[in-house]
């Protein structure tokens, strides 16, 4: 016990039971070694620490417990800093039966010119330094796993000051982490009418406490992207998330625009549809019409027949050229009758193109030869020559050009000039049938290819209606121009060689 | 059943308008036919069953049935008969199918003069 009324004497203690009351009431650990090490005394606080006996300890070098040599950092730090007499650090030692323990130690020494003895007291801070641990390990697991979010995340203060900017936004807005941290969002970013409008939203969460959401749009390497941010008051200030919607308002736009498109399919298609019945119903009509029509012309027809071989028998010659005269006439009507009848027939009727090989040149001249055109109309065809042999339902072509000639005819009751003029590209003929007649109104100009539309006093309308019908069926197109006064232009443009 | 060693040349016209009926049976008597008429289907097919005609002249569509149908019936019972179909409704099924057993397909109204030029020309040959 030499040792410790030693260390009585040092600490002015007077009574060695006093020094032993106090060093062996305190539950912190002491003890003290020699500079070699070897334990000189400890206390019963330290024993049980450890769980050494005090013999046992008394037999031991403290390198034995020491996990990272505390007795050299000790003896270190004294020769290194004579002048300081005590030192706090943090050490770890094994206990007998092998776990660690962690203690925050105040070392002095006694000895003058040089150290004799180390006197440790020793804080058990093994729950404290567990403890940290696992606050250091959740911190970073939280770290960990705001980076991995693929949202941008970032945390300011109340300030407006980043705290937290997580990878995301590192790899979006291309700054990093480390310029971001502790700097005010305006000096981070321009003051514009976006970042106005951020700082905005950021505020008011801040003042209200409440979560905000608003869509912004975001350039990066020209590319648009639009950007959905959430915002979160926090304890100290704010989070914001901020998630890239682009995709989404892509797809959203797309299933619009779709859905817009298919809208409009169901229009044309209803739209089509509705024609359809109105074409159906004008065919049943047109059926029935012309059933009944065609009955009563064939009488006329053959009533005629009969008329004209009777007048043969007629002696009176001025009556005679009378009744020839008012025949031809009867003829004439008969027929155009008969052309309304077909027209009706053949704008109802499904048509069935027949392909064969056509000479244009040859078509147009027949049908002159088969209308009679008035003398006061002065006909001028032009055909490029080498026209080549057309591919085409002949009976369609025909009907187009003489509903149009007959049309041109008729829209010039006082004379005027027919120009038939056929060109053609490696693929289409091109046919102009131009008249130098009244002109089609501007109100007419929109409706002339619907059916039973006519300006025409009499006719059923049906001449262009089917023109119409016809070309679209042989693929092509027809077009016209016309102006009051001076004439009308009809152009038509079909394949040379139809695909059917 | 008579045979056709008559010289007059015989001819049915079917067809439900009476007016046409009248006119074509002044047309062909004038060129020197006997004319037989029916209204409908029913009456066709019994006087085709007792006489061979040399012309039947059939409109289409009748009453009771279709022209086409007595035209196959001529077609069995008497095929040298000429037969000539006409219509006021020249788009209706089965019209075309027809054809084989046609001489002449003519859609209404039809010259009278045409119909004899054929005639003659067929008779001719027949």
């Amino acid at each position: 016990m030499n040792q410790v009324s030693r260390a009585c004497h040092k600490f002015e203690i007077d009574s060695e039971e006093k020094y032993r009351s106090i060093i062996q009431t305190s539950s912190d650990g002491f003890w003290i070694t020699d500079t070699s090490g070897k334990f000189l005394d400890a206390n019963d606080a330290y024993c049980n620490l450890v769980g050494y006996n005090h013999e046992e300890l008394l037999r031991m070098y403290i390198q034995e417990i020491d996990v990272n040599g505390s007795l050299a950092r000790i003896l270190r730090h004294f020769r290194a800093s004579p002048n300081q007499r005590n030192y706090h650090i943090e050490i770890r030692q094994r206990r007998k039966d092998g776990r660690h323990i962690d203690f925050e130690i105040s070392a002095t020494y006694s000895g003058k010119k040089r150290i004799e003895q180390i006197f440790v007291f020793a804080h058990d801070i093994t729950r404290r330094k567990r403890n940290e641990t696992i606050i250091r390990q959740s911190e970073s697991k939280y770290r960990e796993l705001a980076d991995s979010i693929t949202d941008g995340f970032a945390a300011l203060d109340a300030d407006l000051k980043y705290i937290y900017w997580n990878k995301t936004y590192e790899k979006t807005t291309g700054i990093s982490s480390d310029l971001v941290m502790g700097k005010p969002f305006f000096n981070l970013f321009k003051k514009n009418s976006d970042t106005r409008k951020i700082a905005l939203m950021y505020r008011k969460s801040l003042r209200t406490k409440q979560p905000e959401v608003f869509v912004n749009d975001f350039f990066m390497n020209n590319n648009k992207k639009v950007i959905e941010n959430h915002i979160y008051p926090s304890k100290t200030g704010i989070v914001v998330l901020s998630k890239d919607i682009t995709k989404q308002i892509i797809l959203k736009e797309k299933l619009e625009e779709y859905t817009q498109r298919l809208e409009d399919l169901v229009k044309i298609r209803t739209e089509k549809l509705k024609t359809a019945e109105r074409l159906a119903t004008i065919g049943e009509t047109a059926g029935m019409v012309g059933h009944d029509i065609r009955n009563p012309l064939q009488t006329i027809t053959g009533e005629l027949y009969l008329a004209k071989t009777e007048i043969e028998f007629l002696s009176d010659k001025e009556s005679k050229t009378k009744l020839i005269e008012s025949f031809s006439i009867i003829e004439e009507q008969l027929k155009y009758i008969n052309k309304i009848v077909s027209d009706l027939t053949d704008y109802s009727k499904p048509l069935m193109l027949n392909i064969e090989e056509v000479n244009l040149e040859k078509v147009i001249a027949e049908i002159l030869s088969r209308l009679s055109v008035p003398d006061d109309i002065e006909v001028k065809i032009i055909i490029r020559g080498l026209f080549p042999k057309m591919r085409t339902d002949l009976s369609c072509l025909k009907r187009i050009l003489v509903n149009l000639i007959t049309n041109a005819v008729q829209a010039m009751p006082k004379g005027g000039k027919l120009c038939i003029n056929a060109d053609w590209t490696d693929k289409i003929a091109i046919i102009k049938i131009a008249d130098t007649g009244e002109g089609i109104s501007e109100e007419a100009k929109t409706k002339i290819f619907k059916p039973l539309f006519t300006t025409k006093a009499k006719g059923q309308g049906l001449g262009l209606a089917v023109v119409k019908k016809l070309v679209d069926a042989l693929s092509g197109i027809v077009t016209f121009e016309s102006e009051i006064g001076k004439g009308s232009q009809f152009k038509v443009e079909i394949p040379i060689y139809s695909a059917l | 059943m008579n045979l056709l060693s008559e010289q007059k040349r015989t001819i049915i016209i079917v067809d439900d308008d009476k007016s046409i009926l009248k006119v074509f049976t002044r047309v062909f008597e004038k060129k020197g036919y006997q004319v037989t008429t029916a209204e409908n289907g029913k009456d066709s097919l019994d006087k085709l069953g007792h006489f061979r005609y040399n012309v039947a002249l059939i409109d289409v569509r009748l009453p009771d049935m279709m022209g086409t149908d007595i035209l196959s019936m001529i077609q069995a019972t008497s095929p040298e008969t000429i037969k000539i179909v006409f219509t006021g409704s020249p788009y209706l099924d089965g019209v075309t199918e027809m054809n084989q057993y046609m001489d002449a397909f003519f859609i209404k109204p039809i010259k009278p003069e045409l119909i004899i030029d054929i005639l003659e020309e067929k008779l001719k040959t027949k």
